[in-house]
């Protein structure tokens, strides 16, 4: 007993705190009342905001008509609508008297300016300003709340109000980030030289998000000459620098090039990365050595832009350090990065090497020949395709003797491709050639396999490297890419794309050396006739209305060149186009240039010039002649969406410039066949 | 002696019970002040511009939607269709097949033409093995990138996707929420809006989608659901959405971002590996390790939250559905807690360590152990006839009045903020649910938390768990 009291008293020493229950009822109470404010405020809420998108909405309703009566007025209108318009306007400030009046109707105004553009949108600027809303909204520049001040920048800002310009400015650095950004895009949307103004004073970053907000004010000025961004470079807010090398590519001022080679080694990895994007933008070659020094101090993203801009912009002198790139880097993305960059320079350097299967034997015998003609690594891929190669003996090949074998360390390296350091003469590539198929080294049906990996390839990239691509391909001049660019020329979406791939096609077209060389004494003759910009316009179409076009512009601007692809018109069935050829010829002829063709073809047939001619299809034809231009130039102007040079409304064309799928196939066998035609 | 020091156990109990409320009734009531300043500033500061506005243009950056599949032949082409409908310019879908056993990857090939192409992956990057990659031949569906993987769970799925993108931003979400047009700019803008700290992931609030009706990938009619735990769930939701993440995200100390609509920069994301792949609770643990390794690197950074209503979902409207749901949350709250046990009133983690996490240790885990403890204490100390019925009373109501009342509070936020729920009957259903949530719905919740723990404690192997959903109501 004694224990217990004891224990029990010096437990109550200890203290057990003392829990005032009528606490946890006042609580009680205090949660019940809270919880039955709340029911209450809901429904008070719901009702209030309910009761004024209502009232909004019927005021709404009211003044549309009203105002649209004034936008609209023309003071040309009758008597009775003149007098209509004054008594809306006295009615109108009458209750202007009225806040919410005032606000729902500088509301309605601010709805509208979305919509209206032009003359319409001038009146409702003034129409504002006859309102005196502006003042409610100066006034709202006095408030110390940040979303009243922001709102009155927004709604002066929005009514271009250019007298609101001095005083919105002020807020530029303000420390409140809404007012500040607000006041920025307000800045910047008064006046011209608000840009100006904001870059040269503000002290505050610039987000991002902000920046695209900036130039989408920009671009809204109508008539807007932008300045010289490039002298804000040198600013020491990292986010000018920033911005101004996103509106210098947004404007596309190349003039900064030293200056923006330069913010390559700036610290900040952004200020890095847009320099860069500018650099593949302009195509600043002069600065992929600086990207090679800064590389290796970049980081992964860097690293990574900067292999962009050498697939965009390099050349094959810089594999070696791109090889170094992939020899050396850790980051697999980065490695992998350098190698595709290295196969985009050039193609098939590096091929595949994970689980491929060592084909043994036949390998090891092909070893000696592959490292005589190609790529070994090359070999590996090709030759497990080949059956035959195993009953060709090594001793056949006597043409290898003449082939000097370069250095063993050279071939012998893994990582380096082997580069030839002889030249085959032609006889020798073509024999070659020949020796590879049979071997199997080299598919009989290579060339389309390679196209077909190609075309595989290029649907699978995105728009930038399709871009890439395009400006890449044909460097090779072997022809190989044809396919895929008239792959391209015919299927592309972009029109940018299409006109690349027409040019590289013709660039190849006009280079190549023409396959009959040694067999053919007419080769120069085709060579010529490729090598007229109106030969593959001339086929884009079947219309001979479009065709006739095409050749009035050719004794236009046609030199010499075209001589040849004019008198392959000549066995052309059309009497008109015949005609129309000949006439050419003799303008140009005229005009005093050297004929080489002559050379090559038979004068013009004296009998074909009495061909007598529809004259009234050639007035039909030359009724829109004026309105016609060179597909290129269509392309373009379809890209930059302008209209023809002459200012005048374009009609509908009549070229058909959607290139049928035979076209460029029959294209070669076509010129062939009429060169035969035309020497027989 | 033993009844006295029994008396005095007691006593201290009810004192530990007493602090636990008091504090828990001060948290909320801070976290509701909180709430309603961010709302607020959050609208203020959005009222102005157009976002549109910046929709189209080609400076915009560049956001991947990783959408991972398991399983959903029934409903994946309308949702890869939804979400290549979203309005903005720079944007790619990425829908990684995770070893569907369903005709999932057919249904996808077939509806949008894909092809198979070539790629290269890490042999380094620990994920399952990627079976193939598909783009579509179809210009107008050259945003779609699907990933066909054998099966590795969501945490591996999102990995893949997270490691294939080439873009800025990924977004990790659930293929079947749907997302509203524009959901893509506010994330964008998020994420893009401040300069001065680098924003390392963006979250939004998740809203219920049962009942109502969706056409065209749009949500056509907003509607409160028809079945009564979605009822419950959707006010569960407008609570912590609304007020609890809203108050976290205003003091920058949010650490969760739900699963469903989370977005994230890929660099950061890449450089802490990751999902982990070991947890049911990924979203929560993603979220702490990219915090972790913002403050170890010393980098300043912050999570952005956004309280418009961007992304809707199912909620489960089957009891053992509901219960499996919230049986993986707590045990991948535990995982996740156990993991970073180490920032446990850690002042070098500031906020994270001091504040959040200790608030997600007491308040997210251990409340529902101590409320089921509670119970049975309650019982055993009723049969023991020890039970202080004044102070059982006064807690129990109290507790009761406040959770009521911050039900109420949050209803109130909802009807201000976006007054979705306007009709007097559906006002009046949710006060309802309100009132008697905590009779019904929260011992489930509560159930199903202890069911998560014990497993966990117990190592008792469970996954995911199978989500059945009905799908959307669709317009005629």
């Amino acid at each position: 007993m004694h224990l217990n009291k004891f224990t029990y008293q010096i437990l109550t020493i200890s203290g057990v705190p003392q829990i005032h229950t009528n606490l946890l009822w006042d609580l009680t109470f205090l949660f019940l009342t809270l919880g039955a404010l709340y029911f209450i405020s809901v429904f008070f809420f719901r009702n209030k905001l309910s009761r004024l998108s209502l009232r909004t909405k019927n005021k709404r309703e009211e003044l549309a008509p009203i105002i649209s009566n004034f936008l609209f007025h023309d003071p040309e209108d009758s008597k009775a609508e003149q007098k209509e318009y004054i008594e809306l306007k006295i009615e109108i400030r009458e209750y202007l008297g009225n806040q919410h009046f005032r606000k729902i109707i500088s509301q309605i105004l601010h709805d509208l300016q979305k919509d209206v553009a032009g003359g319409t949108r001038e009146r409702l600027f003034k129409l504002y300003k006859e309102l005196e809303l502006h003042h409610d909204a100066f006034q709202k520049l006095e408030s110390w709340r940040w979303e009243t001040i922001a709102q009155g920048i927004l709604e002066l800002s929005q009514m271009e109000v250019d007298e609101s310009y001095q005083l919105i400015r002020k807020f530029i650095n303000d420390r409140r980030g809404v007012v500040r950004k607000q006041a920025e895009l307000a800045t910047v949307g008064l006046r011209a030289d608000g840009i100006d103004y904001l870059l040269d004073t503000t002290r505050h970053p610039i987000s991002e998000w902000q920046q695209l907000k900036l130039i989408e004010t920009l671009g809204k000025r109508s008539s807007y000459r932008p300045p010289q961004f490039k002298g804000w470079l040198l600013s020491q807010n990292k986010d000018v620098v920033l911005f101004a090398l996103r509106l210098i590519k947004h404007y596309n001022q190349k003039g900064a090039e030293s200056s923006i080679n330069e913010l390559v080694k700036h610290k900040n990895d952004e200020v890095r990365i847009a320099a860069i994007q500018c650099i593949v933008d302009f195509h600043f070659e002069r600065a992929l050595p600086i990207l090679q020094r800064v590389f290796w101090n970049s980081s992964n993203t860097v690293k990574i832009s900067i292999l962009n801009a050498i697939s965009a912009l390099g050349l094959k002198k810089d594999i070696p350090f791109l090889k170094e790139v992939a020899n050396t880097e850790s980051s697999f993305i980065v490695v992998g990065k350098a190698q595709s960059t290295i196969n985009f320079i050039a193609p098939e350097t590096i091929l595949p090497s994970k689980d491929i299967i060592d084909v043994g034997e036949a390998r090891d015998r092909k070893d000696e020949i592959v490292l005589e003609t190609a790529d070994e690594q090359n070999s590996v891929k090709e030759e497990a395709e080949t059956p035959l190669s195993d009953s060709i003996e090594v001793e056949d090949i006597e043409f290898f003797d003449e082939i000097e074998i370069p250095k063993p360390k050279e071939a012998t390296s893994p990582d380096a491709p082997f580069v030839p350091a002889f030249e085959l003469n032609e006889i020798e590539t073509e024999y070659g050639d020949s020796m590879d198929q049979l071997l199997g080294l080299v598919a009989s049906t290579g060339e389309d396999s390679d196209s077909n990996n190609l075309l595989e390839n290029y649907n699978k990239i995105s728009s930038p490297e399709k871009s890439r691509l395009v400006s890449k391909l044909g460097d090779s001049g072997d022809g190989k890419e044809l396919p895929l660019l008239e792959h391209i020329a015919e299927n592309e979406a972009d029109s940018e794309l299409r006109f690349h791939a027409f040019k590289k096609i013709q660039s190849i077209q006009e280079d190549a050396p023409d396959e009959n060389d040694n067999h053919t004494s007419n080769s120069f003759d085709l060579l010529l006739e490729q090598q007229s910009v109106f030969y593959p316009l001339y086929h884009y179409t079947d219309e001979i209305d479009a065709k006739l076009i095409l050749l009035e512009e050719l004794m236009t601007v046609g030199d010499t060149r075209d001589l040849p692809f004019l008198e392959s018109l000549l066995l052309e069935e059309e009497k008109i186009i015949v005609k129309r050829a000949k006439k050419a010829i003799n303008v140009l002829k005229e005009k005093g240039e050297d004929c080489k063709s002559e050379l090559h073809h038979g004068k013009v047939n004296e009998e074909d010039e009495k061909v007598t001619e529809n004259p009234g299809t050639e007035q039909e034809v030359s009724f829109e002649e004026d309105n016609r231009i060179p597909m290129e130039l269509f392309l373009l102007y379809e890209e930059l969406g302008i209209e023809s040079s002459n200012g005048q409304e374009r009609k509908p064309s009549p070229f058909d410039f959607e290139l049928s799928e035979e076209f460029f196939l029959e294209m070669k066998s076509d010129a062939l066949t009429n060169q035969k035609e035309v020497n027989e | 002696m033993n009844s006295g020091v029994f008396d005095i156990l007691v006593e201290y109990m009810n004192v530990v019970f007493l602090v636990f409320s008091t504090v828990l009734f001060s948290m909320f009531s801070i976290m509701g002040y909180l709430s309603a300043r961010n709302s607020i500033h959050y609208r203020n500061k959005n009222s102005f511009g157009d976002l549109s506005k910046v929709m189209a243009s080609p400076l915009a950056p560049s956001i991947t939607i990783i959408a991972p599949a398991f399983n959903e032949g029934m409903t994946i082409v309308e949702n890869v269709r939804s979400l290549l409908s979203l309005k903005y310019v720079n944007y790619e879908v990425m829908v990684v097949n995770d070893g569907s056993k369903d005709d999932t990857l057919e249904k996808l090939i077939e509806a949008y033409q894909l092809e198979k192409i070539d790629y290269t992956l890490d042999p380094n990057w620990k994920s399952k093995p990627v079976r193939g990659i598909y783009k579509s031949n179809q210009k107008s569906f050259s945003k779609l990138t699907v990933i066909d993987k054998e099966n590795g769970g969501k945490s591996d799925a999102l990995n893949t996707g997270v490691y294939l993108s080439e873009n800025r931003y990924v977004g990790c979400i659930d293929v079947d929420c749907l997302l509203q047009p524009d959901a893509l700019l506010h994330v964008v803008k998020s994420f893009s809006q401040r300069s001065r700290k680098k924003v390392i992931a963006v979250g939004g609030v998740i809203r219920v989608a049962n009942s109502c009706i969706i056409s065209g990938g749009n949500l056509e009619q907003i509607n409160l659901p028809k079945n009564w735990l979605a009822k419950f769930q959707l006010l569960e939701y407008t609570r912590s959405f609304l007020l609890g993440r809203m108050a976290w995200g205003r003091i920058d100390s949010l650490l969760i971002i739900s699963g469903a609509f989370g977005f994230f920069d890929r660099e950061i994301a890449l450089a802490v590996g990751g999902y982990d792949t070991h947890t049911v609770g990924e979203d929560m643990e993603i979220v702490f390790r990219m915090r972790r390794y913002m403050h170890d690197e010393n980098i300043p950074y912050t999570i952005e939250y956004i309280p418009d209503p961007l992304c809707w979902t199912e909620v489960p409207e089957s009891l053992e559905v509901l219960v499996k749901q919230r049986d993986r949350w707590s045990r991948g709250n535990l995982e996740t807690l156990k993991k970073h046990k180490d920032m446990f009133f850690n002042p070098k983690y500031g906020r994270l360590g001091m504040l959040s996490y200790p608030y997600w240790f007491f308040y997210e885990w251990m409340s529902p152990i101590l409320e089921f403890l509670g119970f049975f204490s309650i019982i055993l100390f009723y049969f023991l006839g020890i039970l202080n019925w004044e102070f059982f009373l006064a807690i129990t109501l109290a507790i009761y009045t406040f959770s009521v009342m911050f039900s109420f509070y949050a209803i109130l936020w909802d009807v201000y903020s976006y007054n979705q729920y306007n009709k007097t009957k559906d006002i009046l259903t949710l006060m309802f649910c309100a009132v008697v949530e905590p009779f019904f719905f929260h011992p489930i919740v509560v159930w199903s938390a202890i069911k998560g723990n014990y497993k966990k404690l117990f190592k008792i192997q469970s996954g995911w768990g199978a989500m059945t959903r009905k799908g959307f109501s669709k317009t005629a």
